[in-house]
């Protein structure tokens, strides 16, 4: 066999050219029209949409959910796909329907291919746009059935312009419910990030709220949106974040502190339950309530936790503070006596008032009958330095730390600017301002043998798979303030103060050893004037071996006035329940 | 004599087992929407069952199954006219005899046996240019099976028989008179073809490959999905399962005739490059056995072999980028195919079977 030249020719050429060919048109496709190819490619998969992504629950200790996200369809437009294969008066029925405003500015720019029409469709709604997406697509059909009898080759519009899309909604099934701690997110107000303003939404929002806001909506040949088929790189479904709050006993609570305030006829109260060895918080009540579900009518301002943003100057709550210190650095001794001047103290022009007229009083009684003048003795014993040292040691004028947004530090004046009075002042809580989770922090101290721990709220966060991604060190110890033997004697002085005679008579409970302090603090109007009062009780039970400290304050008190008689009931109340659910007490 | 495995080259193995290798793998890719992956399994059994195939093809001298392929033709032949009458109707064509989850394409066989047999005819010709009536039995040889294969309808496979086998003819030789006239009669047989046998779908079809953009819902979707799916490959590719493409369904026939597409959107055009390299490695190599064949038999086969192969490749590649008709041809080795896969390995085996024997007389 011998190949003839024109034949051996042909196969040759024939070989080269379908390998030459191959390889430049793979090439031209690959290499050099590959950033087209890459465009098309984008422009038929995906759609670039905002679409507030899962967030995740927010859930009480005792697995109440206090926030959850539901499903909600939203209506889009494919203003490109309008263009190109309707381009009629579509738009102007839907807007109708719907009432949706300057449909055509929103349609826009043809060339796009998404935009939102309408956030959060009611059923109603949803019927309407089901409705005319039929009517719109037998009308296609029969165009399209009717240029085919004519004989004009047209492709049949299967799909409407616009489309419904599920999107996220936030809810919170308990309304009221430690309104303020959960917060709420931005989807009104304009913003429809989802993103967490105040509260537990805001300080975790990280976690509830995946950090990749865009979702990538991939579409098929026809620019369907295949909605089951979502592919959002860096995203996922927000995690639940888990509270240390009971949610039952927070309702309890609240209920009690609403009742003391409208009681007291005050202006607004707070109250925080701490378990004074790990920090964990089991409830933190604000009256007035706040309810997340319906915040349009309110301003933001009340939907702040104040249990933790409004700071106040504290009062006598302070004394045991100031006193543990001076006893803790060998200052004062238990036993030591103070002239209490009968009621009245000029002290370099200021004159200094006790509620009652008192002789020689010891340490303890000057806790118990809480006596501003015997306070003063001890803080001009101890000097500014040291007053304001023990004041910064047990936490004050610094963020406590809890894992919620817009903490106040509370006020100190620079320790150059205290003068004698200022001393006086401090030394009965007044002339600096606090936060009630400070004053909170700093009776777990004495509570809980004298450590300084964060307060947390909580519990932990726990990914997809249940593994936990967030979850402190607890207790998260800040460090010792006082020594044990000290917090001992605090704890036995406290106690005395809610027995016969104490301020905090009215805390008291049969039965159980309650500890505690009363504060009512003068507010600070430009003056000091007998009109504006904020009244305090911070205590613990059992007092020597204490599980809850307890915080009350009740703003602008009006008709009881002293922390004694508008804080402390309330706190036994609180106190109470604590008895009753943990089988302390059983029910009367 | 030494034995006959100690002349296998071991090179082209080791090339054949890549382009197999990457093909599985990227069945795998390709039927992942599938979560049974049956394409996957099934491909592997394939081979399996392709190198079990072909050893006999291999151990026994080809001169010797060359005296018996009239009886491989004859079986094609019998096989094809069957499935007209047994194989299902599937996607509007009886193509396949279906035994349980397998099914088997007689086409495949008779491309095979097909190229045997016209070797077989040449090898005992005695002249060496073919003139019109040395021509008479090979065309018939090659005209029956492609008609039979015309009527399943399958346009692309009866072209391809006939393509292969003027190849062949090509290769032995045939007197200019002949090759004029027969490009002559190829057009008038195309406008007839054109006109009076090829039926909607398939003049649409070829009209889509002219300007694919003028019916992109219909037959130009093809086309255009699997340049998307090239072309948003890029250098590098998108990584194996990435191919979005392939992964959403775009793409049509994504693990038979269109496997590489999705492999050019997960590999970009180095991994394109690499497994085009892999078959010109092959298709060299059999050139060389061809070359270096010691009988009329094992040339002629060698190059029918070869061509068969090249021209399988050449057109699918043609055809994923939009340079040649949506004609339903699998690339060797690599696409999803049982039958296509058996015969491929088949026809390997006698290369090596040619390559392997060329000293031994």
């Amino acid at each position: 066999m011998k190949v003839n030249r024109l034949t051996q020719r042909i196969i040759i050429g024939g070989y080269i050219a379908g390998i030459v060919f191959i390889w430049g048109r793979l090439f031209l496709i690959q290499v050099v029209l590959k950033d087209k190819y890459r465009v098309t490619w984008r422009k038929r998969h995906e759609k670039v949409v905002k679409v507030i992504p899962y967030r995740g629950e927010i859930i009480s200790d005792d697995g109440v959910i206090l926030a959850i996200s539901t499903a909600v369809p939203s209506l889009y437009a494919d203003p490109e796909f309008y263009r190109d294969n309707y381009n009629d008066n579509s738009p102007e029925i839907l807007a109708k329907l719907l009432r949706i405003k300057n449909i055509r500015e929103k349609l826009g720019d043809l060339d796009s291919n998404f935009v939102w029409l309408r956030r959060f469709l009611t059923k109603s709604e949803v019927k309407k746009v089901e409705w005319l997406k039929k009517k719109l697509l037998r009308w296609k059909y029969y165009q399209w059935r009717k240029a085919r009898e004519e004989g004009k080759k047209t492709t049949l519009v299967k799909y409407p312009w616009f489309g419904l899309q599920k999107e996220f909604k936030r809810k919170y099934p308990n309304g009221k419910l430690s309104g303020q701690v959960i917060g709420f997110t931005g989807e009104r107000w304009g913003r429809y990030d989802g993103r967490g303003i105040t509260g537990i939404e805001a300080s975790f929002d990280q976690y509830l709220l995946s950090k990749e806001k865009k979702y990538k909506l991939l579409t098929d040949g026809w620019k369907r949106v295949l909605t089951d088929r979502v592919l959002i790189p860096d995203s996922w479904d927000g995690y639940n974040v888990y509270l240390t709050i009971d949610a039952s006993f927070q309702d309890e609570v609240e209920e009690f502190l609403e009742e003391g305030v409208k009681n007291a006829e005050a202006k607004r109260g707070m109250a925080i339950v701490m378990n004074p060895y790990t920090g964990e918080i089991l409830a933190m009540a604000n009256y007035p309530f706040f309810d997340p579900n319906q915040r349009k009518e309110t301003t933001l301002k009340d939907s702040l936790d104040l249990c933790i943003s409004y700071s106040f100057e504290p009062g006598s709550v302070v004394k045991p503070f100031i006193i543990a210190g001076a006893i803790d650095r060998g200052l004062l001794g238990i036993n030591d006596i103070f002239y209490a001047e009968e009621g009245t103290y000029h002290l370099n022009g200021a004159i200094i008032h006790d509620h009652e007229r008192y002789g020689y009083l010891s340490v303890p009684d000057i806790i118990k009958f809480s006596s501003n003048i015997g306070m003063t003795k001890i803080a001009m014993r101890l000097g500014k330095l040291t007053v304001f040292n023990i004041l910064r040691s047990f936490g004050f004028g610094e963020k406590t730390g809890i894992e919620l947004p817009m903490e106040a530090s509370g006020f100190f004046r620079k320790l150059r600017e205290w003068y004698d009075a200022d001393l006086a002042n401090a030394s009965f809580g007044q002339g600096f301002r606090v936060t009630l989770i400070q004053l909170v922090t700093a009776m777990a101290v004495i509570a809980n043998g004298g450590l300084r721990i964060t307060p947390r709220i909580v519990k932990y966060v726990k990914n997809e798979r249940g593994t936990t991604i967030y979850r402190e060190e607890i207790p998260e110890v800040k460090g010792r303030v006082i020594k044990e033997r000290t917090a001992r004697i605090m704890k036995w002085m406290l106690e005395r103060v809610i027995q016969k005679g104490g301020t905090g008579i009215l805390a008291g409970i049969d039965g159980i050893k309650v500890a505690g302090k009363t504060g009512t603090a003068q507010k600070w109007v430009g003056e000091y004037t007998r009109k504006y009062y904020t009244a305090s009780f911070v205590g613990f039970l059992p007092a020597d071996h204490p599980m809850w400290v307890i915080g009350v304050v009740i703003d602008e008190p009006q008709k009881k006035i002293y922390g004694g008689t508008a804080a402390a009931p309330i706190f036994r109340k609180i106190a109470e329940e604590l008895l009753v659910r943990s089988h302390y007490l059983t029910l009367k | 004599m030494q034995g006959i495995k100690s002349r296998i080259n071991y090179n082209i193995v080791v090339v054949i087992f890549l382009i197999v290798a990457f093909g599985i793998v990227n069945i795998y890719s390709a039927s992942v929407a599938d979560n049974t992956h049956r394409f996957f399994y099934h491909q592997i059994l394939w081979v399996i069952a392709g190198i079990t195939a072909g050893y006999p093809f291999f151990k026994i001298d080809y001169r010797v199954i060359g005296k018996y392929s009239i009886w491989l033709y004859l079986l094609s032949i019998l096989l094809l006219a069957g499935v007209l009458f047994l194989g299902p109707r599937i996607k509007g064509a009886h193509r396949w005899y279906v035994l349980g989850p397998f099914s088997f394409q007689p086409s495949e066989f008779a491309k095979f046996a097909m190229i045997f047999y016209l070797s077989f005819i040449l090898s005992e010709e005695k002249v060496e240019t073919l003139d019109l009536p040395h021509l008479l039995i090979p065309s018939i040889v090659i005209f029956l099976p492609a008609g039979l294969v015309l009527l399943q309808p399958d346009l692309g496979t009866s072209g391809l028989i006939i393509l292969i086998g003027a190849g062949v003819l090509l290769i032995y030789g045939i007197s200019k008179r002949i090759l004029w006239t027969s490009v002559a009669s190829g057009i008038a047989g195309a406008v007839i073809l054109w006109k009076f046998i090829l039926k909607g779908y398939q003049r649409r079809r070829i009209l889509a490959f002219l300007n694919p953009e003028s019916d992109p819902l219909g037959s130009g979707y093809h086309i255009i999905q699997s340049k998307i799916a090239i072309g948003s490959g890029g250098w590098f590719g998108k990584g194996f399962l990435k191919g979005t493409q392939t992964q959403l369904s775009f793409l049509p026939e994504q693990h038979t005739d269109f496997a590489f597409s999705v492999f050019a959107e997960e590999w970009g055009f180095v991994g394109v490059f690499f497994i085009f390299i892999l078959y010109l490695l092959l298709i060299l190599w059999g050139i060389d056995v061809a070359t270096n064949a010691k009988d009329k038999l094992g040339r002629i086969l060698a190059y029918g072999i070869v061509v068969h192969l090249f021209i399988q490749v050449i057109i699918n590649l043609s055809m994923i980028t939009g340079a040649f008709p949506v004609v339903g041809i699998p690339l060797p080795l690599f696409s999803y195919g049982g039958s296509s896969t058996l015969f491929f390995f088949t026809e390997l085996a006698l290369l090596f079977n040619i390559d392997a024997r060329r000293f031994m007389f």
